[in-house]
């Protein structure tokens, strides 16, 4: 577990003393220990620093949020993950007091934080814009929320601001305004003034979607150092699935207002559950089978004239259907007719295809390759011997038994992708 | 490096030629305000500086600075320059302060609400400035509707006379220039992103806070041009003093007319005129200079 360690790591810098909030006890929040102060750190992991319980939201009677339940564990740092109108953001905005949920609770360290102000929550934000002040200086911007608290006086500012700006990699742009920085350094900025009055929970709304491929990669590795050496409690929320799962502790993948899967990132890649979160999380070829044989706890499959023998998930049934998905990397192509190596064993099947484009890549090639009635996509390495296949030339298509994912959800089903 | 990267010198008439279209762009304003401010202007100041002689433009060629003299070593003027100063700022204090609160409430809203505040907002415009005033005149008359209002319920001791007060006047000139100030106090506080108002709060401020140190600071450009059309055009009302206060009201745009036209003194006149037109430009300076130090206007820009 992240969090107890980073808990130890970052007590030394909490310097604020926790307002007097008249907020209620909650009463689904547990036992009243959770609202001691954090001075008890070995039960620190297990409690929650934000519950959403049964959240729902609509605008304009369009259901954006329904019935939604999330818990962040202390020091977790956690991605909302989804397409655009999932309501992602709709949760992060009512997290942060933006919003008002229609009905649910939302509790901040075990206290209904329903009718707090967000000025009360102790939080910190980084918006899709920075929404830097322009008008003030770097070192003023990053100072604002201690100065709104009427904490410290000049020298402690100007220290607390200098720590930030070595925290964030940005020393001795103090005086500088916010227009005469780059992207990626107004970014940082706004992660140090969301970070110096050290919020309970870090919001972090779509941060890197403004910046640069490049620059966006820096910044994910970025995020993660800070949160690793702050250990802050984070709820980022973005739509690109990398962001996610370099960055996560767990994911949770949202659709339609509801969390469709959470878990650690690997655990979403590696058993995705439904198609959505499959092809959402990652790339796939989600394929529909008929099931014809089951035994000793292997099934026989048939996707048109394709056949296949890979591990029977629990809820197939011998004739019934079952959605599987095969992620592009882990299937393998061969050329035709050539025979399977030693590992007869681990192959589940092998189709014969035809090439119908080919996509360069450098590192890879993406073969996209029909077989059957269905489209497969692979992705290869390219090889010592320097095969590389034609369009339109047949070869095989290799599937390794562990490549094969049982999805279970039959209302979505879609030959190929 | 190419050449098609550098600027060669065959690359610079298509720059120029856009220079010159820019001016042909300007030359209609620059016609209208040579022929129609510059000139009358100085005019105006070559007049102020000719001694009077029973005719109205006063005896031409000479030079005197008799009419300053007048104006400035006379304690009547200077109380008629303070009065009229002291209306423009008090009718802008007003006007921007309701004007803030109006267009801030205007820029938060949407809806039908949105368009009953800006139709009432803008309908003052509309009206006929003297039907306006003349309104004005009945509710605020000793037996007019506030202050039989107001005695009914016991708050005073009417009949007063309100009509000729300064207090009347502000509240007139403020009534009369707030749509000014309310348009543009609602587009500049609709330019404030707001996220940078979500940021502030989620960073701990109150509403208060983020008044003064987000708002504030942001939407001054739009507060110092509204400062500056209020003040201006009340400084130079004329009907309001006459017809709320009367022909003995003393502000200076009375007295210029009745120089003007009734003594038949232009020379005087204009004096006054010029030396309004001073104050007005140095209080608006003063004050521009003020905001843009306090803001540190011109070192940042809006990202």
């Amino acid at each position: 577990m992240p969090s107890t360690k980073t808990a130890a790591l970052r007590s030394p810098l909490t310097g604020l003393a926790r307002p007097d909030t008249q907020a209620r006890q909650a009463p689904g929040a547990g036992a009243p220990a959770l609202n001691e102060p954090r001075s008890s750190a070995p039960e620190a992991a297990a409690r929650p620093i934000l519950r959403m319980h049964n959240v729902s939201k609509s605008f304009q009677a369009l259901p954006v949020l329904k019935d939604l339940n999330l818990q962040i564990a202390e020091g977790e740092f956690l991605t909302l993950l989804g397409p655009s109108g999932c309501g992602k953001s709709t949760s992060l905005n009512i997290v942060a007091g933006l919003l008002a949920p229609d009905t649910g609770t939302v509790c901040l360290r075990g206290i209904i934080a329903n009718d707090l102000p967000p000025q009360r929550r102790r939080l910190g934000m980084v918006f899709q814009s920075w929404a830097l002040f322009p008008h003030m200086s770097v070192a003023d911007n990053i100072a604002y929320g201690l100065r709104m608290a009427g904490t410290g006086d000049k020298t402690t500012l100007r220290r607390r601001v200098g720590e930030m700006l070595d925290l964030v990699r940005l020393p001795g742009t103090e005086t500088k305004f916010p227009s005469q920085l780059s992207g990626g350094m107004q970014q940082r900025v706004a992660l140090a003034r969301a970070l110096v009055t050290e919020p309970d929970l870090l919001l972090l709304d779509e941060p890197l979607s403004n910046l640069d491929a490049a620059l966006r990669k820096e910044m994910q590795v970025e995020l993660k150092r800070i949160h690793e050496r702050l250990g802050v409690t984070t709820l980022l929320v973005t739509h690109s699935q990398e962001e996610a799962l370099v960055m996560s502790d767990r994911i949770a993948v949202m659709r339609g207002g509801r969390i469709e899967r959470i878990d650690t990132p690997m655990n979403v890649y590696a058993d995705p559950r439904t198609s959505f979160v499959c092809t959402f999380v990652g790339d796939a070829n989600v394929l529909t089978a008929r099931v014809e044989a089951l035994s000793a706890g292997e099934a026989k499959l048939a996707i048109g004239p394709l056949s296949l023998v890979a591990p029977a998930a629990p809820w197939w049934r011998e004739g019934g259907e079952a959605v599987i998905a095969l992620r592009p990397e882990s299937l393998a192509i061969a050329a035709a007719g050539s025979q399977p190596g030693g590992a007869d064993a681990a192959e589940a099947g092998r189709w014969s295809a035809k090439v119908t484009d080919r996509i360069f890549k450098g590192s890879s090639i993406t073969y996209e390759l029909s077989a059957g009635d269905a489209q497969i996509h692979l992705l290869a390495l390219p090889q010592p011997d320097g095969r590389v296949f034609r369009r339109g030339e047949a070869a095989e298509i290799v599937v390794p038994k562990a490549s094969v994912i049982a999805l279970n959800a039959p209302e979505e089903t879609e030959a190929g992708t | 490096m190419t050449s098609a990267g550098g600027v060669l010198p065959g690359e610079t008439p298509p720059r120029r030629r856009l220079r010159l279209g820019w001016f042909a762009f300007l030359a209609p304003l620059l016609f209208l305000l040579v022929v129609f401010f510059v000139i009358p202007l100085i005019d105006l100041l070559s007049v102020s500086f000719a001694p009077f002689t029973g005719g109205p433009r006063g005896e031409a060629g000479e030079f005197t600075l008799a009419n300053y003299a007048k104006i400035l070593g006379d304690p009547f003027y200077l109380q008629m320059m303070w009065n009229s100063v002291q209306l423009g700022v008090y009718s802008t204090v007003f006007a921007l302060l309701i004007g803030y609160a109006v267009a801030f409430y205007l820029s938060r809203t949407s809806g039908w609400e949105r368009t009953l505040i800006s139709v009432a907002c803008i309908l003052p415009i509309f009206v006929n400035v003297i039907v306006g005033i003349l309104g004005w005149y009945i509710l605020l008359l000793p037996f007019g509707v506030f202050q039989q209002a107001l005695t009914a319920l016991g708050l005073i001791d009417g009949p007063l006379r309100w009509l000729r007060s300064f207090w009347a006047l502000v509240a007139v000139l403020t009534w009369e220039h707030l749509p000014f100030a309310i348009l543009i106090l609602v587009s500049s506080l609709q330019h404030v992103p707001a996220d940078k108002i979500a940021a502030a709060r989620i960073a701990g401020a109150s509403n208060f806070q983020i008044l003064r140190t987000v708002l504030l600071p942001l939407t001054m450009p739009g507060i110092v041009a509204s400062a500056i059309l209020v003040f201006s055009l009340s400084v130079s009302s004329y009907l309001v003093p006459i017809l709320i206060a009367g022909p003995r009201a003393q502000v200076i745009p009375l007295s210029i007319f009745s120089f003007a036209s009734e003594l038949l003194n232009w020379p005087m006149a204009s004096a006054l005129a010029f030396l309004l037109l001073i104050v007005v430009a140095v209080i608006t300076y003063a004050f521009i200079a003020l905001t843009n130090r306090l803001t540190r206007r011109g070192e940042w820009e809006m990202v």
